[in-house]
């Protein structure tokens, strides 16, 4: 089922273009990744959808217009989160995650509390849910970061970036959540910049390249040696071991011989 | 959460019993000995008697002035600190408090206030919309809370400058010497027609101010973010900057600027309310409130020839305390 519907779109800053007539669907229950080279036009192509600055074109929500849904419906239905900061004052994790409940105004109310404590158990923040978020590691804010953004129920997520800086476990951590999350309906876009990650846990993947779509479709179809060349400028491998995808780049280019996949 | 909402209900039980407390002994400090029960006890057949007219004239326009101008400035404070996410902001920053000082002294300079004292306040909150205004336009509509600050330093620094051509210019050294004294701050030697007429736009900002916690608290997870839970920030902009301008302006064109305020009181209640900045609002109404009548207490009590000011006191307090909190930053940075 198609969720939401990008035609055409197109963001400026000043007179420079950052994406240009970008066109492509989001389907319901699918991790979708966004990828391509730093300045490509990944966070503001997330920031676009999130409404968060002007763009030309029409993005569609379940078929009408977007712009139509009133702010606050916008805000129940599309959850964002951009790329990891401290929030500006030292909040309780409790109280950070139910920041993710503002649109709903029920952060005091029976309903709310229970799905904020529903967000914290599930991304296992249960024993940390008093302490202050300056106090935690990186793996542990991204998991409060997520866990707000998660108690606002939306049917679309977009993240930017949420695994940047996270050792390995963090990173297999915060996929796994994710990937729990849309077996149970909800959908993801997200910006990523770990090419394995990709590979093993989107479902679909679009590169960007110098604010165009590059390629669109299946990850195991879209990460092709050619497509990361053109993409990244690196030449790169995409192998499966174990049945779990992942791909090896490397640098500088050279000729290297596509392996046979399984 | 739970642990919060029950701090912040002591909190602000505490503080509204300090108001409470400060307040009775305003009305019951002056020059004279008399005390709030000797007010009490007047009937309504003595309107004309000395001890009416100090506690109608005197004491309680004072004291209400301390209470309301108090609570203006510390919500101000706790209300721009959570817009700009910036501890050290407070009031003057947004060039508000001086915009408002600097149309007042157009009043005194043009000899206007003589005849026409209640030009006064109106003067103050024309010159601080007139800053929020001019604000507005200088930062732009999307503008982020460093443009923000930039355009309110700004305007503060002009009219300061506009301040000081007219005291420069002043033909009349009693002009000159009213100013000035009136520049320093103080909520003494003010009616309650003065009151009466700063108390209704005092009113409106607070309740712009007290109604804006739900954006505030979006605003911690920065700009982006708040915006993607649903708020139009210059909306939500709009909302700050005009409350603070009518709390703050039309509270000093009455009493003149009284600094600080806005600064210390949210920095030392902010850990009663777990960080929050929507509980920190009406906390820091009831701690302004109560500062400011404790400052205008010692003022009097203080055994000086002259009565100190009131905005002397609060910065003699509040400067050695900003600049505890820069070292306090610079540390935190490095």
């Amino acid at each position: 089922m198609t969720l939401l519907t990008i035609d055409e779109l197109s963001v400026k800053i000043g007179s420079s273009p950052i994406l240009n007539s970008v066109t492509f669907e989001l389907q319901q229950g699918k991790i979708i990744g966004l990828m391509g080279a730093n300045g490509s036009g990944k966070s503001t192509l997330l920031k676009a959808i999130a409404d968060l600055i002007p763009y030309s074109g029409q993005i569609c929500w379940r078929g009408q217009p977007i712009k139509k849904l009133p702010l606050r419906a916008r805000a129940k239905t599309i959850g964002y989160l951009g790329q990891s900061r401290l929030p500006s004052w030292s909040l309780s994790v409790r109280d950070f995650v139910a920041l993710g409940r503002l649109p709903f105004e029920d952060r005091n109310k029976n309903g709310g509390k229970k799905i904020l404590e529903k967000s914290i158990f599930e991304c296992d923040l249960a024993d940390l849910s008093d302490r202050l978020v300056t106090q935690l590691s990186g793996g542990e804010l991204a998991r409060a970061r997520i866990a707000r953004v998660i108690a606002g129920e939306p049917t679309l997520l977009l993240l930017d970036e949420p695994i940047a800086g996270l050792d390995p476990l963090h990173q297999l951590e915060i996929m796994h959540l994710l990937q729990e999350k849309v077996s149970e309906g909800l959908t993801v876009f997200l910006v990523l910049h770990d090419l394995s990650l990709a590979a093993r846990f989107t479902n679909r993947l679009i590169l960007l390249k110098e604010g165009c779509i590059l390629v669109e479709g299946p990850t195991a179809t879209v990460l092709n040696s050619t497509n990361l060349a053109e993409a990244f400028k690196i030449n790169s491998r995409y192998c499966v071991t174990d049945g779990i995808p992942y791909v090896v780049p490397t640098y500088p280019i050279k000729t290297l011989s596509e392996p046979q996949k399984g | 959460m739970k642990k919060n909402s029950y701090h912040f209900r002591k909190t602000l039980s505490v503080l509204s019993g300090l108001v409470f407390l400060f307040f009775l002994l305003s009305l019951s400090l002056g020059p004279s000995d008399l005390t709030i029960f000797d007010f009490w006890s007047l009937g309504e057949t003595k309107k004309n008697d000395t001890t009416w007219l100090i506690f109608f004239e005197i004491r309680l326009p004072r004291a209400i002035l301390g209470l309301t101008v108090g609570m203006s400035l510390g919500l101000a404070g706790a209300a721009l600190q959570g817009y700009l996410r910036n501890p050290l902001a407070e009031p003057g920053i947004i060039g508000v408090s001086t915009s408002a000082s600097l149309f007042t002294v157009i009043i005194f300079y043009s000899g206007l206030s003589a005849g026409f004292a209640l030009l006064m306040p109106f003067a103050g909150i024309l010159g601080a919309t007139s800053a929020v205004l001019i604000l507005q336009s200088l930062a732009g509509r999307n503008a982020s809370a460093l443009t923000v600050v930039l355009a309110g330093v700004a305007i503060s620094s002009f009219s300061g400058a506009l301040i000081s051509l007219a005291l420069n210019f002043s033909a009349n050294p009693f002009a000159t010497y009213e100013i000035v004294f009136w520049l320093l701050g103080s909520v003494a030697d003010r009616g309650l027609d003065q009151v009466a007429i700063a108390l209704p736009f005092m009113a409106v900002g607070w309740a712009l101010l007290l109604w804006s916690g739900n954006p505030l608290e979006a605003l911690t997870l920065g700009e982006e973010e708040a915006a993607s839970l649903g708020y139009k920030l210059s909306r939500v902009r709009a909302q700050l900057v005009f409350g603070t301008a009518l709390a703050v302006g039309s509270a000093t064109s009455i009493t003149g600027t009284i600094g600080f305020v806005g600064l210390v009181v949210p920095h030392l209640l902010r850990p009663f309310v777990g960080n929050r900045p929507k509980l920190l609002l009406s906390a820091s109404a009831l701690g302004g409130a109560a500062l400011v009548l404790t400052a205008d207490i010692a003022v009097r009590l203080l055994p000086f020839k002259q009565e100190l000011k009131l905005g002397v006191i609060t910065a003699l307090i509040g400067a050695p305390f900003f600049l505890l909190l820069i070292i306090k930053h610079r540390r935190s940075v490095l």
